[in-house]
């Protein structure tokens, strides 16, 4: 894979800091609630809430919402087009990170 | 410019290994949904173990529906519980759940075929009959315990 390849590679819907972060942190779970994401990420829930409906329009989050009495409980997980998304990205950063050589 | 090989899910670069070791390190699991997995586990316990018993037992009719009566009307509660206190499940959290599941369900069902149904009548002592009924729920129970274990 070329330098330039790897940066077709990489994708904008992943690639945003937040959305790297909380893709990372599904990527390594089989799926995990919003306010343990929500605190491991330290982000506000109107940020959160905006880039999971981001993936979750790609297809790369799934969104599960139960209610506990009235409060909402919510579990968000990668799926598998969203795994290999996630994977797609990795590669191709570890491409770019080794430059010319 | 010079080609280098693609990276595959072979050793790969430093971002993918990374990848692989954050999958095998659980944490910020919940103590009370791993208690209420290991509370499911009991309930099916208890529930094969005395089904497996009835036949031998005086009353056992009786108390054999009493028992599935008790834990059809419980195991939803706890199912429900267990959603609500839900957090992060590890990878394979899912399918070893499922094969749990699947496992019981298999014991239960032999079992059930050995020392409940009137097919064929095979003598067994209790501890034999409590044995498997314990086996069934084991892998359960190990889930549970797993989740309460990597919450701490």
């Amino acid at each position: 894979m070329t330098l330039a390849l790897a940066r077709r590679s990489l994708d904008d819907t992943v690639h945003s800091p937040v959305r790297f972060c909380l893709m990372a942190a599904l990527n390594s779970v089989d799926s995990a609630d919003y306010q343990t994401v929500k605190e491991a990420l330290d982000v506000s829930y109107t940020l959160l809430s905006k880039h999971v409906i981001l993936l979750e329009q790609a297809g790369y989050v799934r969104v599960r919402k139960d209610f506990v009495g009235r409060t909402p409980h919510t579990i968000l997980a990668l799926t598998r087009q969203g795994r290999s998304a996630f994977r797609t990205h990795l590669s191709a950063l570890d491409e770019i990170v080794k430059g010319l050589t | 410019m010079q080609r280098r090989p693609p990276i595959t899910d072979g050793p790969g670069g430093l971002l993918a290994r990374a990848d692989r070791t954050a999958r095998s390190a659980p944490r910020d699991t919940s103590t009370r949904e791993g208690l209420l997995v290991i509370a499911m586990a009991g309930l099916m316990f208890v529930m094969l173990a005395v089904t497996f018993r009835v036949r031998w037992m005086e009353w056992g009719g009786l108390i054999g529906a009493a028992v599935a009566l008790l834990f059809s009307a419980l195991l939803p509660f706890v199912a429900v519980a267990r959603r609500r206190h839900e957090r992060a499940h590890p990878r394979g959290h899912g399918r070893r759940l499922a094969m749990a599941g699947v496992w019981a369900v298999l014991v239960a069902g032999v079992g059930g075929f050995l020392w409940r149904s009137d097919l064929v009548e095979i003598a067994a002592p209790a501890w034999l009959t409590t044995l498997v009924a314990l086996a069934a729920v084991i892998p359960m129970a190990g889930l549970g315990l797993s989740l309460v274990r990597a919450s701490r």
